[in-house]
């Protein structure tokens, strides 16, 4: 089965227009039998003004750590429902600790991975994605969405949080931010998974990010990888300039069936 | 095969912009329900203004009018630069409960989705409420969209009598109540109200953290410029 990667980032119309940088990161990465997919949002308030970076640590962290475990799990495999329960608490505890340790190695501090008020300057959502020969395992702090389009049913693993309402998100930087994760495993199955940050959706009970992930696969399809991925720069883009103005971000694994 | 346009319904942000003004009797007093239907009029022009400076964000405004019982003056979330305000008419009791029983019945996760930006609510009222409003105002605290932080509210006290215990617990915070005591002031702060508030809450940035953290509001406007003519209600 042949399989396809890309993650990208594109500054958003609003940051544009102000003078901000990209505050988002997104990146991609696959060994035998595996691929990890990554994003992150910086959050861009005032009081992070340090998140650009933040969230380009949040991709580097969540690369290294997701292809450790998606090894692990290709090396081991076990049922969906065994590896969700082993790694629902484990796995974002590990994520944030990793976190911390990375923006501390940032900025030479000495505090290491345990939680403190410096971390908020870079605060950041993260989502990553493992994809093994037998499963999918997505996590999630804070908005923006992970869909995949299986055959005709787009794929939802991961719920709705309730709590993320009014531009409200979740954050690495927050004080137990592993509490607030989102975990999901089942199995894997061929088509197109996506990955993006809230200037692309918030979340991914949104039709339009549906929309999107039909078209895309329609493009795919119809034109191919290379031409699909030369066009994504210049949709995420005026996707952002018709939308919220938000940076955007995507990253993807396509599977043909 | 499929010719889906990847962008064909991208929409921008909605912003959910509500006035909730009082029509009691004791607002037909010294043209005071007058000087609120001038200030509302008069402030739109400074609002679509900025509205047009914010190409990614929905401005739609609504009013709620309360006195005997509470209906929509505007039910149609409207954008701001088709909104007209009819000029209201002041007779009745302040019947604040029944506003917040409409609030609560339209700011709904099902009739507004979750994605919107903190709708604004801007409570216009001069007296003391005389229905069942405490009770209302919990239920309403209690839906998605009326919990602690996740909407901008603002209340103005117009004159002397206005009960600012109750505008205070609409808005949660002593900070976010502001007096009018004259019509001069009741317009600079309608005009705050309407353009720096629908401009904060559509900025974009993420808040972080639990809806219990509250939302910061930009400092209101300064105190009144040349107001001598105008007489203290």
């Amino acid at each position: 089965m042949s399989r396809h990667l890309c993650a990208l980032s594109v500054p958003g119309a609003l940051h544009l227009a102000r003078g901000q940088p990209c505050q988002d990161a997104a990146g991609a990465r696959s060994g035998e039998g595996w691929a990890v997919l990554v994003v992150a949002d910086g959050h861009g308030a005032p009081q992070h003004p340090r998140s650009a970076e933040g969230a380009a640590l949040a991709v580097e962290v969540g690369r290294q750590l997701l292809a450790e475990l998606a090894e692990e799990l290709t090396q081991s495999p076990d049922t969906p429902d065994a590896v969700e329960r082993r790694l629902r608490a484990h796995l974002p505890r590990r994520l944030c600790w990793s976190w911390n340790q990375a923006v501390r190695r940032h900025t030479r501090h000495p505090r290491g991975g345990a939680w403190g008020e410096d971390l908020s300057l870079f605060g950041t959502t993260f989502i990553g994605a493992v994809f093994t020969p037998e499963l999918a395992l997505t996590v999630q702090i804070g908005d923006g969405a992970v869909m995949g389009l299986v055959g005709e049913t787009p794929a939802r693993p991961l719920p709705e949080d309730p709590e993320l309402m009014a531009g409200r998100t979740w954050s690495l930087a927050l004080p137990e931010a592993w509490r607030n994760a989102r975990l999901g495993c089942q199995p894997r199955a061929p088509g197109l998974w996506m990955l993006c940050t809230d200037g692309v959706s918030h979340g991914a009970d949104d039709p339009d990010l549906e929309r999107l992930s039909r078209a895309l696969r329609a493009d795919l399809t119809q034109k191919g990888w290379e031409a699909t991925v030369r066009s994504l720069p210049g949709l995420l883009a005026e996707w952002s300039r018709r939308g919220n103005g938000d940076d955007a971000s995507l990253a993807l694994m396509w599977e043909p069936a | 095969m499929d010719t889906l346009d990847p962008l064909g319904s991208v929409a921008r942000n909605k912003l959910h912009f509500i006035w909730l003004a009082d029509c009691s009797g004791s607002m037909a007093a010294k043209g005071k329900i007058q000087a609120l239907n001038n200030a509302i009029a008069e402030c739109l022009p400074a609002v679509r203004e900025a509205n047009a400076k914010n190409p990614y964000a929905q401005l739609l405004m609504r009013a709620i009018r309360f006195s005997d019982g509470a209906s929509w003056h505007i039910g149609q979330p409207t954008p701001v630069d088709s909104f007209a305000w009819p000029e209201l008419s002041a007779a009745g009791m302040t019947d604040l409960g029944a506003a917040m029983r409409l609030l609560a019945g339209e700011l709904t996760p099902e009739k507004m989705g979750r994605r919107a930006l903190p709708p604004v609510l801007v409570l216009l009222s001069d007296g003391a409420p005389t229905d069942d409003w405490d009770l209302e105002l919990e239920r309403f605290n209690q839906t998605g969209w009326g919990r602690p932080g996740r909407t901008v509210r603002v209340a103005v006290a117009i004159g002397r009598d206005a009960s600012k215990d109750a505008l205070t617990q609409f808005t949660g915070n002593p900070d976010a109540v502001f007096e009018a005591d004259n019509a001069q002031r009741l317009t600079d702060l309608i005009q705050w109200a309407s353009v720096t508030l629908s401009t904060y809450a559509s900025s974009g940035a993420s808040r972080v953290g639990p809806t219990e953290g509250g939302i910061v509001l930009p400092p209101p406007p300064p105190m009144p410029r040349g107001a001598e003519d105008d007489e203290t209600w």
